[in-house]
Order: C-alpha cells, then sequence, then structure tokens
C-alpha cells in the first residue's frame, strides 16, 4: 500500500477522530509516512520520534519531545485503535452484504458484541463465541486457542478430548497462524499434524483470530462424521473471530487504561470508545427532516449515546440515551445499549410484518428485554428517549425510558410543548431499573417548521457558580428564540447558553443534544403495495402502477405513457424477485410518491444486495434472450437509482418527471 | 401459458389466449414453444389478446426466433403497448411485425411463391 493510498484514508479518518478530543497542550505530534502533512501538529515543537505500524501498511510517525517519551505508548495505542477501527468498519460493511445469506453471524455478533456483561469479561465473551460456531451443526466439536509467545494455549474448547497447550508452530492452528488465513479440509487423510483431539476428525475448519493486524489465535471446529464444511461455515468462523478479536483488544485497552495509573489516559481511551461507538453520524439525507446534533464531552467520560436508523419507507427514528455512571464502564454499557437498539430497530416486525418494522414501543420492549437482567447484575441503569419520525403522516411517536422530557416547537402556534409521559398519566421506567415493566409509545403530530429538541440531563443541570440549575424553561426559551435557525446552529447556540450560564463553575456531565426540524413544505402524497413473489404479483403491480396515475392531480399522464410504466415497474419488480430473492420468496414494497414536479417509485426489497443499475447495456442482435430490463426502464424513466443503507433494505427509485402544464392533458 | 395451436398450409400459427406474458410466464413460454416448434420452417406469433409483454416474455419470443434459425418466425396483433416494448428493444428489427394473422399468412405465401423461404 503506498502513503498516497493512505491519505485520505478510512484509517486516517479514524485516527484524525480519535486524535480530535485530546487536549490542544498534549505535547504529540502524529504524521503520515510520507513526511509532508501533519495528523497533529506538535504544539512544542518535537525531537523524539517513533515510527509505527499499526498493521504493517500503516506506517505513521510519532513525535514527542524529550522527556514525554511515555507518550509515545499512548500514541501507538491510538494508531493501534485506529487501525482496529477500519477493520471493524469494514467487518460492518461485509456484514451488512451478509444480512441476506448468513442470518446466523449477524445474531451471534449481536449476542456477543451487544451484552455488556462479556464485554467485560473476555473468557465467557470467547465461551460464548465458541458455542455460535458449534451450534452451526449437531455434533460439532472445537476450540479456541490464544497464541502466548511461543506456545499454543485452549482458552475454550468443546471438545470430547480436551486440547492441551502445544507449540505454536504445530498442527493446523500452526498452519493457520502462519498463513493468516482460513482453512476449510473435508477430506482428511492425515498430513496436518497430528493433534490429539482432531484424531478421529473427518473434516476441519479453522479461522484465525487477527488482532492489531497479527494473528494471535485461532476458531477451530471439527466433525467425526464425513461431511462437507462450506463458505458460509467460513463466513460465520470469521465474522466470530473478528468479534473475538475486538473483545480482547477492548480488555487490552481497558487494562491497559487501568494499569497504567493514569486517569488521563482512561479519558482519552473513554472518549474516543464514545467517538467512535456512542455518537452517530449525523444523517444529512432524510427526506422532509433536518437534523442538528451536538455531543460535547465533560472532563470525564458519560454514558450518552445516540444513534439513528432509517427503514427505507419514509420513517426515520432516533434514539437518544444516558448510562448512569461515568468512565470506561459507562461508555461500555452505553456503546452495548445502543448496539441492541440498532440490532432491533434494523429488524423486521414481529411475525411476517416486514415493512415498516416493529413500532418504537416494541423495539424498546425487545431492548430491555435483553439488557435489563444484566444491567440489574451491574447496577447501572440507562434512561432513554426512542422517538420515530413519519414525515408522510405528520407524526412522531416515542417511547420514554426514564429519561428528560423532549421538547416541541410548534411552528403554527409558536409555542414549545414539553413532551412529558409523567403528564399524561404514565411512568416509564429507566431500562436496567426493574426485569417488569411495559413501554408505552405515544403519538404527537407535527406540521411543517416544527422543531423537536432531545437532550441529556447535562443540558437541564448545568449550574450556575452560585448552585442554580439552568432548567427545562430556560432550554424550552432558548429553542423558542431560535426557532427559525437551521438545526445545527440551533443545537449549538443552546449549548452556548449553558455554558455561558455555567461559565467558571464549569460544566460537569456531557453535554448532548439533538434538534429535529420539519421542513416547510408538506411532503409528496403517496400509495403503497407489498405483494410477495408468486404467480399473479406482477400483475397486482401493473394495477397498482394504474391506480397511482389515476390519482395525480389533472392525470399528467396519458394512456400511452402509462403503459411505459407498466412495463418499466414490471421489469424492476421482477429484478427484485429474480436477484435480490433468487426466486425464492420474499416481500416487495413499493411505494408511490408524487408532488408537482415529479412521480418517485420506491421498491424495498429486504432481499441480498443487488445493484441493477450497474447492469451492462444489452445485446440488440438477438443472440442473448436477457438483460433488456434495466435498458427498458432506462428508457421509460428519468432517473433510475439503487441504494442501500447499512443493513437496510435494497431501494431502487424510478422518477418521472411530470409533463408541463401545457402539456398536460 | 394458454394459447391454441393450428397449422395452415406449413405455416404453425400459435394464437396466445393471455392478457399478459410477463417475467412470471416467459420460462413456462418458452418450453412449450421449443416442443411445438421443434422442426418447424415457418410459424406465426398472433399477440392480438395480449395487452402486456414485459423483457423476459420478449426474451422467451427472441428464443423462439433462435429456434427457428433465424428467420421463419412472424409476429402478429401486437397492441400500441407490446409494439412499444418490442421497439424499445429493437426487436422489430429482427423479425417481420405484421398487422394481423391473416397478412401475416398472406406474406408467407407470397415469400414462398417469390422462392424466399427461409
Amino acid at each position: 500500500v503506498s502513503t498516497l493510498a493512505l491519505r485520505d484514508s478510512p484509517f486516517q479518518r479514524a485516527l484524525q477522530t480519535l486524535l480530535s478530543p485530546l487536549p490542544p497542550h498534549l505535547p504529540l505530534g502524529v504524521r503520515l509516512r510520507d513526511g509532508d502533512g501533519w495528523l497533529r501538529q506538535p504544539p512544542h515543537g518535537a525531537d523524539q520520534n517513533r515510527m509505527c505500524s499499526g498493521n504493517g501498511s500503516l506506517g505513521v510517525t510519532l513525535c514527542v519531545p524529550a522527556g514525554e517519551e511515555a507518550l509515545l505508548d499512548f500514541g501507538e495505542a491510538l494508531v493501534a485503535a485506529a487501525s482496529r477501527i477500519c477493520d471493524l468498519e469494514e467487518q460492518r460493511e461485509g456484514l451488512c452484504e451478509e444480512l441476506g445469506t448468513a442470518y446466523e453471524s449477524l445474531s451471534a455478533v449481536f449476542d456477543i458484541g451487544g451484552d455488556p456483561a462479556l464485554l467485560l469479561a473476555p473468557a465467557r465473551a470467547l465461551a460464548k463465541v465458541l458455542d455460535h460456531a458449534v451450534a452451526f451443526e449437531p455434533g460439532l466439536e472445537g476450540a479456541v486457542w490464544l497464541a502466548r509467545g511461543e506456545a499454543l494455549e485452549p482458552a475454550q474448547w468443546r471438545a470430547a478430548e480436551p486440547p492441551v497447550a502445544r507449540d505454536a508452530g504445530f498442527g493446523i492452528v500452526g498452519r493457520i497462524l502462519r498463513e493468516r488465513r482460513g482453512v476449510i479440509v473435508n477430506a482428511r487423510g492425515g498430513g496436518w499434524g497430528d493433534e490429539p483431539e482432531l484424531r478421529g476428525a473427518r473434516r476441519v475448519a479453522a479461522a484465525p483470530l487477527i488482532a492489531r493486524g497479527e494473528a494471535v489465535g485461532a476458531l477451530v471446529v471439527w466433525h467425526a462424521e464425513p461431511g462437507s464444511f462450506d463458505s458460509r461455515l467460513m463466513g460465520l468462523l470469521t465474522t466470530l473471530c473478528s468479534q473475538a478479536a475486538l473483545i480482547l483488544e477492548q480488555e487490552r485497552l481497558r487494562q491497559e487504561a487501568v494499569a497504567g495509573e493514569k486517569l488521563r489516559r482512561e479519558i482519552e481511551i473513554g472518549g474516543n470508545i464514545q467517538q467512535v461507538l456512542l455518537l452517530g453520524r449525523t444523517p444529512a439525507d432524510v427526506t422532509g427532516l433536518e437534523i442538528g446534533t451536538l455531543a460535547r464531552a465533560s472532563r470525564q467520560v458519560d454514558g450518552d449515546f445516540f444513534g439513528f436508523f432509517h427503514h427505507g419507507n419514509g420513517t426515520f427514528d432516533i434514539v437518544l440515551g444516558d448510562v448512569m455512571g461515568k468512565g470506561i464502564p459507562a461508555a461500555l454499557v452505553g456503546a452495548a445499549v445502543k448496539s441492541q437498539f440498532q440490532r432491533f430497530a434494523s429488524t423486521t416486525g414481529p411475525a411476517g410484518r416486514k415493512f415498516p418494522c416493529a413500532e418504537p414501543a416494541e423495539i424498546v420492549a425487545a431492548v430491555h428485554e435483553q439488557v435489563s437482567a444484566t444491567l440489574i447484575e451491574l447496577g447501572r441503569f440507562v434512561t432513554a428517549i426512542y422517538a420515530r419520525f413519519d414525515v408522510a403522516k405528520g407524526m412522531m411517536t416515542y417511547v420514554d425510558c426514564g429519561h428528560t422530557d423532549a421538547l416541541h416547537h410548534r411552528s403554527d402556534v409558536d409555542k414549545v410543548d414539553l413532551l412529558s409521559v409523567k403528564a399524561a398519566g404514565r411512568t416509564n421506567l429507566p431500562l436496567g431499573f426493574a426485569r417488569e415493566t411495559r413501554y408505552e409509545q405515544v403519538n404527537v403530530p407535527f406540521g411543517p417548521k416544527d422543531t423537536f429538541l432531545f437532550y441529556s440531563d447535562g443540558l437541564t443541570e448545568a449550574r450556575a457558580p452560585g448552585g442554580t440549575f439552568f432548567g427545562v424553561d430556560a432550554v424550552a426559551t432558548a429553542l423558542a428564540r431560535g426557532r427559525d435557525l437551521r438545526a445545527q446552529l440551533l443545537v449549538d447556540r443552546i449549548c452556548g447558553e449553558v455554558e455561558r450560564f455555567s461559565a467558571s463553575a464549569g460544566i460537569h456531565d456531557d453535554l448532548t443534544c439533538i434538534a429535529v426540524k420539519i421542513a416547510g413544505t408538506p411532503p409528496p402524497a403517496r400509495l403503497c403495495l407489498e405483494v410477495e413473489n408468486e404467480r399473479g404479483s406482477l400483475a397486482r403491480v401493473r394495477r397498482f402502477v394504474t391506480d397511482v396515475c389515476a390519482q395525480i392531480p389533472g392525470t399528467p399522464f396519458g394512456d400511452e405513457q402509462v403503459a411505459e410504466f407498466h412495463l418499466a415497474l414490471t421489469e424492476a419488480a421482477s429484478n427484485v424477485f429474480d436477484h435480490a430473492y433468487g426466486g425464492g420468496p420474499g416481500t416487495l414494497r413499493i411505494e408511490a410518491l408524487w408532488g408537482p414536479e415529479e412521480l418517485r417509485f420506491r421498491l424495498l426489497d429486504r432481499g441480498k444486495p443487488f445493484n441493477p443499475v450497474a447492469a451492462k447495456p444489452p445485446r440488440f442482435d438477438g443472440s442473448v434472450d436477457g438483460g433488456f430490463g434495466v435498458y427498458i426502464i432506462r428508457q421509460i424513466m428519468d432517473l433510475f437509482d439503487y441504494t442501500r443503507g447499512e443493513g437496510g433494505p435494497n431501494v431502487l427509485e424510478l422518477v418521472k418527471r411530470l409533463p408541463k402544464k401545457d402539456g398536460a392533458r | 401459458v394458454k394459447h391454441v395451436s393450428e397449422t395452415v398450409g406449413s405455416t404453425h400459427v400459435v394464437t396466445l389466449l393471455d392478457e399478459a406474458l410477463d417475467a412470471q410466464d416467459a420460462k413456462e413460454f418458452r418450453r412449450q414453444m421449443e416442443r411445438e416448434l421443434a422442426g418447424k420452417e415457418c410459424a406465426v406469433l398472433d399477440l392480438a389478446q395480449v395487452r402486456f409483454v414485459d423483457s423476459s416474455g420478449l426474451g422467451a419470443i427472441l428464443a423462439c426466433l433462435r429456434l427457428m434459425g433465424g428467420g421463419g418466425l412472424r409476429l402478429c396483433g401486437l397492441s400500441p403497448e407490446v409494439r412499444k416494448a418490442v421497439e424499445l428493444v429493437r426487436m422489430d428489427r429482427l423479425l417481420d411485425v405484421h398487422a394481423n394473422r391473416e397478412e401475416a399468412l398472406a406474406a408467407i405465401r407470397s415469400d414462398a411463391a417469390l422462392g424466399l423461404e427461409a
């Protein structure tokens, strides 16, 4: 990998994210290998340099003044963490690809990554990793190996013959540690060394556990019956190995932080966790909504987190949470709880209801079910608010789990409402408060130019030097005053006011704040259809198209044009059934949206990623029967586009501009 | 796929009875035609009842055309919608299209008289 590729690489971005919260006076300089740019300028010059290579290809130079050599270790930990984050990002993308085909991997990752207790107990986490691996097929045996210097030690095993520690180069594990890639042996005829536990095995699969670019262990499964392991098993093993590596890495970072006796370092690492895991990227492309976010970390890490979930069907979810307690454990708990929200927000609704996905109250109940026992065990609880925006319906639906009350500025009456479930006669407890509790959701209608504000208690409980709280009324006043600002500017202003209010007293809590502004124009009209991959469904799609065209005011499209839409939509729908669902069962949702400018069809499916837009142009000489579908769609529509969100559905969009008035019939 | 077949002189005439020929019928139609058209020199596909054909349906027709060695297959009775689809994928350049079954049969007769039979 050349240094050119490094520039503005995901690695560089990750490293910058980790560097940005460092205090400005920290005398650490970070330079890329080619030397022509500082990722971070050293404030007082530097006379000690150290090269570090995160995973071989990532050459980064760290620079510190003489006498601060200890900082080089810290810098190296950051580089390693950035490299790890890149691996994880890649892994996460890989996971989304797999969503359609290998659900086992996904549920395994969530099961492990989402359990806060496991993040703090690596041995139990590795046991769970192994359990997921051997659950792939009845009769599987398996072991997790860790390399300790020149020796290989079995960390966990599920085997009739317990594996024993051995030389690191020995046998199949030794081989994959050297080659650093997985191996499947189906017709086992000896020659792989003679590990005692594998003597009766007829087939073996093994994958390396790679952390910080080094093979540090392996996950091995084997079966005494003949048969065939395939790439699905390898996919699962690879995913589980990455998960195990993450757990080990987190444990290493944590121990490093604790053993390093430097609270400062803990703050930095916690801050990194917060930046990377707890705070989602602010989405910029939500139709009909504008989002602004602000997260200002306090001197100590807090467990504030937020996340955003697109459903691809016109609804959009926000979760904002706050873990009681501080420090890295709180941050890890926050990350775990957030990952549970992510999991249940992106899975489908109960019993066959594929679109829309589960209701907010169902999502919160599922998360509660999943995390409460552990939170109670850990003696922690989490307040959160989960809100869904349905722009087409003009409805916000939220579930409050003991969080601070959100605010709603109603533009038509210029008034701020406090969204309090307590006022509605309900009390929703924080997650981890009680095993048995019910979460209810509340509907709040909204109109154009309304603003919602979600925030953590750091905002309302900021204190002036005299001891008075900033309070919710002051937040509401600031919201009303800033009603015409863009969402991002609004949250910046509000937090600025809080900081001025606290002045010399200082802010002790994280300030976390999300503003959601509703667009000024009413959303387009829409109709929806859901069809299964079965005989007759393409005809239903065409009838739907006819109905839609008949509903558009002024019926701007004539019969001939409608017939063309029939063709375009049939092509797009059969593409989904044939390719995203591979000819198997599956649901296709079609949304038609129209306004004065355009008619837009959105096709959503939960099949495997498939991008027809990338199809090759067809041949017209009669030599090939297929490949015309996409060409036809392009001929008929003004725009044909494909997107797929993280873990989300495939979305095809077909757009036709409405004819100009004088051309309309 | 519902259809009736008959032989007029040496020409095999297939009349489709379904309203649509789309991706969900195309495979079946193709199998049916492979059986029926095997060894035939000259055929007419009457689409007068068909209101909708998609690219898979067109693909099945192309397969019929190839089965017959590139010539000898004619289409007739195309509705404006079907004609549009045929033109979109430029199939009108690959085979003869006639207004109705009578014109198609007449064209075959005159081609035969001129010795142009494929």
